[in-house]
This record gives C-alpha cells, sequence and structure tokens, in this order.
C-alpha cells in the first residue's frame, strides 16, 4: 500500500512538473492594454472626474542606480502620490522603472510584451520621434487635454511649446517646462593659479598655458593632472566654441546633433585635434581613455591631483570631498572663454524650451490616458509641485526668511526625497524647480548645488550664463523624425569614441591622416545616410 | 544460478519492442519526461525565433507580423567591416586560449594528482577553484587597478624598480596576451576538476605494476596517466573547438576599452552594440546562426577526425 502510494505521488508531482515547464512557456493571451483589465471605457463621470471603477495607470521613472535609497518605484513618496492623488479618484499609480543608461532598450522591450507604461517619455527629440516611428504613440486629442489637463495645457500653450509636438499634421507629444539651471560649470584650483602666480585665462591660448605651468611646478604631486579629462560621451562632443559664428542654418540641421557626433565637421576636428595637442603634453588625463564613466577624472579632482574639473555641481560629492583632502584649496570658476580659441564665441549648445518629452502608449486606453493627464494636471498644481520637489516642512527642508526653501541633505527618515529631491517623478511637468523669479531660483539654486561657502561659484556661472546667452543656440528641429539617426546612432557612438581615442593618443604629425581615414570610415558607417536624409528633410521643410 | 536466467532474458528482450520497455520501466521514463521537456521548451522552442533572421523585424510588429526578406541581412552582415574585425578578433583570441590554455589544466591536474600529502593538495585545488565564481566584471575591475599605465600597482613596482612602464591594457599586442593570461588564470583550476576525476578512475595496480618494472615518477605520468585520460582529452578538445566561434561577452567587454577596440571587438561584444544598442535583432539573429552553423560544423569535423585517428567520439 506504502509503495503505491509513493507511486502516486511521484506521477503526480512529475506530471505537475512538466505542466508547470509547459505552462510557463505558454503563449500569453495577447494583451493590448498594458494595465489593468478591469478597465472598462466611458466609465468616467464628466462633471466631477472620479471614476466609477478602478483605473490603473502605469507611469515611467527613471532607476538611475543610486545607492542607499529606496527602490524608485515604491517608496514614500509613490505611496503619498497614491494616497494623494490616486486614492481620491479611484486610481491606481503604479511606477515602473526604468533603467536610465538603457531606457529605450527598456522600452521597446516593454512595447514587445504589450506591457509599456501609458507616459513614453524621453528627453531628447530624435529618439521621442523614433516612438512615434514605431507606431507606439497614440494621437493626443488636445479637448480632452484642455478638459483634465487645463493648467498642464495652458502652460504648453504659454510657453509655446506643442508646435514641437506636432508630427505629420498631428499632436502626440506634450512637454515638461525647462526653467535654466545653472549648475555645469567647470572649475579651476584658484590656490594653484595664485602659486603660479598667473591670472584667470580668458582664451584657449592662456589657458594652456596655464595648464603648462601646471604641470611644471607639478602642483598636485608627481602625478599632477593640469585638467581633467575623461572619455567624452558617445554622443556630446558638440564643439560649440569652435563653431563659426552666426552658424550657417544648414550646418546647424546636418551636424548639431544630440545623438551622433559630426566628426567629419570642421569644428569637431578643430577640437580633437586640440584635445590631441593638450593630451600630447601632458595637460588631460593621459588615461582618459580607460575612464568612461568620468569616476577617474572626478577622483583626480577631489584627490587635489587635477587642477580643472568640469561637471554638474552637486551639493556633496565634489567640494566636500576635496576640502577633506586639501583643507586649503580654493575654487573659481572657470570662464567659458578659456576654452575659446582665436576667433571665436564662447558658444554653448542652448536647451529647447522644453524638458522631458511626453507621449501616450498607442496601447492605452481612453480612460488610462484621462487618468494620466490627471496625474499631469494634480503634479503641475504648485501645492502639490512644492511638496513633491521639497519634502515635508522640519524633516527634509526648512523655510528660510525669505520664504524659500532650504534643503536638509542628510535626513534620512522615512520620508526622504528619491535622488536629485524626487526629480525623476516631477520631470513629467517641469524640469526644475521654479519659485516664480530668475532672482528666486538662483537663490535656491545656490543652496540647492554649491556647498556652504561656495554659493558664488553657480552666482558667476549664472552671470557668464546670462553674458553669453546670445551666442548660443539650440540644435536644429525637424518636423520628421529621421530614421537613420535611431538606426545608426549607436553604431556611430561606438565608432566615435574609438576614433576619438586614438585621433587624441596619435602623434600630431599623424593627425590629418588619421582623421581622414576615419572620417571614410565614419561615413561608411552610415553618418553619409544621416547626412543625406537630413539634407532632404531640410530642403524639403524650407521649400 | 541467478546470474543465466538475467543473461538470457537480456538477449531475448533485445527483440521485445519499445512499448516492452515503457511498459516495464514506465516509472523511469515519465521521470526522464522532465529534462527532455525541459530541453525542448528551453533549447528547441526558442529556435522558432530564429525566423527572425530572415526576417526584417520589428519589436512592435513581434514575430508573425515582421517582413521576410530572405538572405538580406546575411548579406548586410557579410559586407560589413565592423563583422569581419569581430570575426578575426574571435577566432584570434579564441585560437590562442585553446593553444594556451586548453594544456594548463591538464599540466594542473597532472601535478595536483601527484602531490602527496592531502591538506595541501586540497587548500591548493581550493585556491584555484576560486577564480572561477568571480564574475568578469570583478576580475577586469581588479586587473585595470593592478595594470593601469600610471597608477597601476604592477607598473608602479616597476617604475620604482627602474624599469619601463608595460601598457599591458592599452596596447593591442599586451592587450591580447594579457586578456588570454587572465582567461588562463580564471579558468584552469576549474578545468583540473574532469582531469583529476578521470585519473581516479585509472586502475591503481597499473602504477603498482609499474612501480615493480621500475617506472619513475614520469614514467607512470608519460606511460599510465596520460594514456589513462586520453580519451577526456580528445573529448574536452571536440568540446572547445565547437567554442571556437563563439565568445564570452563578459569577459571582452569588461576587459576591452576604446584604445584597443581593434584587437578586443569579438562577436559577443558586436553582436551587443550592433543588435541589443542599436535594435537590429534580425541582423544579430543571422550572426548568431552562422556563428552556431559553423560550431556545429567544426565539432562534427573534429569528431569525425577524431575516430579516424582511432579515438572515441563524442557522438
Amino acid at each position: 500500500m506504502r509503495r503505491k502510494s509513493t507511486r502516486t505521488v511521484f506521477v503526480i508531482l512529475s506530471l505537475l512538473l512538466v505542466a508547470v515547464l509547459l505552462a510557463a512557456c505558454g503563449t500569453d493571451t495577447p494583451k493590448t492594454t498594458p494595465g489593468n483589465e478591469t478597465t472598462p471605457t466611458g466609465a468616467a463621470l464628466e462633471d466631477d472626474k472620479v471614476f466609477k471603477n478602478r483605473v490603473t495607470i502605469q507611469i515611467p521613472v527613471y532607476d538611475r542606480g543610486v545607492e542607499g535609497l529606496p527602490p524608485v518605484d515604491d517608496n514614500y513618496w509613490t505611496r503619498w502620490i497614491q494616497k494623494e492623488f490616486g486614492d481620491k479618484n479611484n486610481i491606481t499609480v503604479e511606477y515602473v522603472a526604468i533603467p536610465r543608461s538603457d531606457e529605450v532598450n527598456k522600452f521597446n522591450m516593454l512595447l514587445a510584451a504589450g506591457d509599456a507604461p501609458d507616459i513614453i517619455f524621453h528627453y531628447d527629440f530624435p529618439a521621442a520621434v523614433a516612438y512615434y516611428d514605431a507606431g507606439a504613440i497614440q494621437k493626443i486629442d488636445i479637448d480632452m487635454l484642455k478638459q483634465y489637463a487645463p493648467t498642464y495645457y495652458q502652460k504648453n500653450v504659454d510657453l509655446d511649446m506643442l508646435k514641437y509636438g506636432v508630427l505629420d499634421g498631428e499632436q502626440y507629444f506634450i512637454f515638461a517646462s525647462r526653467p535654466t539651471a545653472y549648475n555645469w560649470l567647470t572649475m579651476i584650483r584658484q590656490d594653484w593659479l595664485d602659486k603660479v602666480n598667473m591670472s584667470m585665462p580668458t582664451n584657449l591660448d592662456e589657458y594652456i598655458n596655464v595648464l603648462r605651468a601646471f604641470r611644471d611646478n607639478k602642483l598636485g604631486g608627481p602625478n599632477t593632472i593640469p585638467a581633467a579629462h575623461r572619455l567624452p560621451y558617445p554622443n556630446g562632443y558638440f564643439a560649440n566654441a569652435y563653431r563659426p559664428y552666426p552658424i550657417p542654418e544648414e550646418e546647424l540641421a546636418l551636424y548639431s546633433d544630440l545623438s551622433v557626433v559630426a566628426l567629419t565637421w570642421e569644428p569637431v576636428k578643430q577640437n580633437i585635434k586640440t584635445d590631441n595637442l593638450l593630451w600630447n603634453e601632458g595637460l588631460i588625463s593621459q588615461n582618459f581613455a580607460l575612464d568612461s564613466d568620468g569616476t577617474k577624472a572626478k577622483a583626480d579632482f577631489v584627490n587635489g591631483v587635477a587642477g580643472v574639473y568640469g561637471d554638474y555641481l552637486t551639493k556633496e560629492g565634489i567640494i566636500d570631498v576635496l576640502l577633506s583632502n586639501v583643507p586649503d584649496a580654493k575654487l573659481s570658476l572657470l570662464p567659458a572663454t578659456a576654452g575659446v580659441p582665436k576667433g571665436g564665441v564662447p558658444a554653448e549648445r542652448a536647451y529647447w524650451p522644453f524638458g522631458m518629452i511626453i507621449g501616450f502608449n498607442s496601447a492605452s486606453s481612453e480612460d488610462e490616458v484621462k487618468a494620466t493627464m490627471m496625474l499631469l494636471e494634480w503634479m503641475i498644481q504648485p501645492d502639490v509641485l512644492f511638496t513633491l520637489q521639497n519634502g515635508i516642512e522640519g524633516k527634509t527642508y526648512t523655510m528660510g526668511e525669505d520664504g524659500l526653501p532650504v534643503a536638509i541633505g542628510d535626513y534620512k527618515g522615512e520620508e526622504r526625497m528619491n535622488y536629485n529631491s524626487n526629480k525623476d517623478m516631477w520631470c513629467l511637468v517641469i524640469e526644475g524647480k521654479d519659485y516664480g523669479s530668475e532672482e528666486a531660483n538662483l537663490k535656491v539654486q545656490m543652496t540647492t548645488f554649491a556647498p556652504d561657502g561656495f554659493e558664488y561659484l553657480i552666482k558667476d556661472r549664472y552671470e557668464e550664463c546670462i553674458a553669453n546667452q546670445k551666442y548660443w543656440y539650440t540644435d536644429f528641429l525637424f518636423d520628421v523624425g529621421i530614421p537613420a539617426v535611431s538606426e545608426y546612432k549607436s553604431i556611430l557612438q561606438e565608432k566615435f569614441q574609438e576614433y576619438y581615442t586614438a585621433l587624441v593618443m596619435c602623434d600630431p604629425s599623424e593627425f590629418d591622416a588619421l582623421y581622414e581615414k576615419y572620417c571614410k570610415e565614419y561615413l561608411d558607417a552610415g553618418f553619409q545616410k544621416i547626412i543625406d536624409q537630413k539634407k532632404e528633410a531640410y530642403e524639403r521643410m524650407k521649400k | 544460478m541467478e546470474l543465466k536466467p538475467t543473461a538470457h532474458k537480456t538477449v531475448k528482450s533485445m527483440k521485445k519492442g519499445f512499448m516492452y520497455y515503457v511498459k516495464r520501466d514506465w516509472q523511469l521514463y515519465l521521470l526522464l519526461i522532465i529534462p527532455i521537456a525541459m530541453v525542448i521548451v528551453f533549447k528547441y522552442f526558442p529556435m522558432a525565433g530564429l525566423v527572425i533572421a530572415f526576417k526584417d523585424y520589428k519589436i512592435l510588429k513581434g514575430f508573425m507580423g515582421s517582413e521576410w526578406v530572405g538572405f538580406k541581412n546575411f548579406v548586410e552582415i557579410f559586407s560589413n567591416k565592423d563583422f569581419y574585425r569581430a570575426l578575426r578578433n574571435t577566432l584570434t583570441l579564441n585560437g590562442l586560449d585553446l593553444l594556451l590554455g586548453f594544456p594548463m589544466p591538464i599540466i594542473l591536474a597532472l601535478m595536483l594528482n601527484e602531490i602527496r600529502s592531502l591538506w595541501f593538495k586540497k587548500i591548493n585545488q581550493t585556491l584555484l577553484y576560486l577564480p572561477h565564481f568571480l564574475s568578469w566584471v570583478i576580475i577586469a575591475g581588479v586587473a585595470y587597478q593592478l595594470l593601469q599605465p600610471g597608477t597601476g600597482l604592477v607598473n608602479v613596482l616597476l617604475r620604482n624598480m627602474g624599469l619601463k612602464e608595460v601598457p599591458f591594457l592599452t596596447e593591442n599586442t599586451h592587450w591580447v596576451f594579457t586578456y588570454v593570461f587572465i582567461g588562463i588564470w580564471q579558468s584552469m583550476g576549474w578545468g583540473t576538476i574532469i582531469y583529476l576525476a578521470s585519473i581516479t578512475s585509472i586502475n591503481p595496480e597499473l602504477y603498482d605494476s609499474a612501480t615493480i618494472d621500475g617506472a619513475g615518477r614520469w614514467g607512470k605520468i608519460r606511460y599510465i596517466t596520460l594514456p589513462g585520460i586520453r580519451s577526456t582529452i580528445t573529448m574536452l578538445l571536440i568540446i572547445n573547438l565547437g567554442r571556437i566561434m563563439g565568445s564570452s561577452f563578459e569577459r571582452a567587454h569588461s576587459l576591452g576599452n576604446p584604445i584597443v577596440k581593434e584587437v578586443s571587438s569579438v562577436i559577443a561584444t558586436y553582436v551587443y552594440s550592433a543588435g541589443i544598442q542599436a535594435q537590429k535583432y534580425s541582423l544579430t539573429t543571422a550572426v548568431g546562426l552562422f556563428q552556431s552553423v559553423v560550431g556545429l560544423i567544426l565539432v562534427l569535423v573534429s569528431d569525425w577526425i577524431s575516430k579516424k585517428i582511432g579515438d572515441e567520439g563524442l557522438l
């Protein structure tokens, strides 16, 4: 008897195993609507906009892999949003973590699986257009937007942003606004400058001489690096200071691009040539090619080995560490003009007036879109936005005498903010903190980004930006997608890093020949196709 | 008395049909269903996805909805310079791995086998297995800390001894050998396990008789141990030959850097950048298919050769 029962159990178990195995791989029932299957259509009451039946919306949120913080899709603030917004409107707000460094892949996989969130976003316009080209974005009903997100709609109208979201004559994207931030800056060790008795460089030649003096006097010890240098971002080599001014519009259209470096463009060549000179003279990090994420450059600077360093300034992690290593370090803003060759202007890449580019998933139901619009509308309300950006008074910030919040950086309690003051949540409505006036914004930025005693860096940078802004320009905006960009960009980005490294590290006498060779390979690898397609689109627009 | 009927039965049952065995040993066959289902589900079902090598796969259209394009993807690969570079590097690096790396576990196993002190042997074995369990990302991190120019520990040491720095990771030839040697270091300990197991299966009486015949340690290794594990060596060689077209993504990706791209780009990293990052899934499926077909041919050929020269084959 006993034997028989063992046998039966065994048979059942093995059948179960096989069944489970097969079931796990069975074809899913095609899921047309992401999110909740209980979502009925047309359930919204028109008047008070509360849904009769529960609606589930999925909102993407960047996961930047920052250590020591709660998960981006489940933390105090996601629960706060659920409580304050979701529960009151009969909406379940689910957050979907999107790895920042791999966002396009993640979105594509979710789209392929039919699991993509209701919002599909990207910071870069051509990349957003690529989602549209793939059929992942649905048309936006402007009347619906007006009804369910009037404030959000009005902001888009006031800042004249809606026009950018029109593709082939229809509205597909709406935008978060972008107040300017002034924390991207280059710092130079003022104490080093004082030691070599030199004044602040104001053009490229002076700058190179300063670096030479840093090198010759070994101010950072035996391994002195005059200027910290990292491997450029694969897409971020704009050569702004080397561009002609004013720039002919066609050149801007063909070569100014956030995703592919225009290696074959003369300004880029000149910029790399300067880097080649700096490298060969030992004026920038010799191992920059091994530093693809900038950690080495940062380490060199905060350890007092490097004299010049550019980064997004943050309250913690840069200057405070430098001071703990080199207590008497003094810092100044390196003016943008120090990077400008003779005859050039301190041009920089200006942002578009918009921040996050937002489209609605083409598979989302009408109710889901409405609910998502309601979330945007709720989030853009000043009091909600203020809480999301600053947290809880007394815990994450204190109110200053001037009525502006001052962040408490080291609050570790339950209500602590997610990375960068919850930015990845409220980026759906605005790209920075806006307190109504330039002055107020600057004041908050000075305390937000700079450690105590170094607020002047942000202020100097602000003044420089205001003075130079006349030279800045945005990338050209095409009214159609350029398919070749999305097709070839990752290949070209990889090639750019490879070629850039070789060009910077080669003997100056070989530079021109090598550059010619790489340009040809670069064009063959797809850049020619990009130029051709852009040219065609540009000429069609000009007609 | 017991033996005879059993033997008889065996001979007789040879003629019985398949169903007879299924009926008699049905529990065992049931047990077999699990691994077979596993192989079918995880190895054979996904092969249906290979169709996208012949399609213009669009993620939103799916496997079925994408358009057929015939051999267009293959034409595109075989006219791409980067693919040839990756192919060349894959073959060179794997060839060197095989040439320098294949004998190492054998030598190491023979050496371990000669150690008489048991605890010393155990400690050594454990230490040798350890690197196998480290991820390539960690190994590469350590390698860069030790070997990078300027601030790497080894180069600092060399410099302070008055020697010239060695560009282990930043010059093509040096990089290739660094890559190969780190690979050998990582895998040789683990590779000894199979050889050690197969050495223990050698009849100890053979060693005793060899001792009586006056064979020394070398003699025993040469005439007993090595021939004893010969079939294992052949088998592993065949397996390794089948892998010569494959490549470890983690290893090449984490040890590589833009300076040595010319020699560090292998098929796996090419597939990653051209396929996953650029989302040309069709193109890289075609590469994968090509890789597998060549691998299969290599295994079949080496199996055929080994049977020709009188060894046991794998198939």
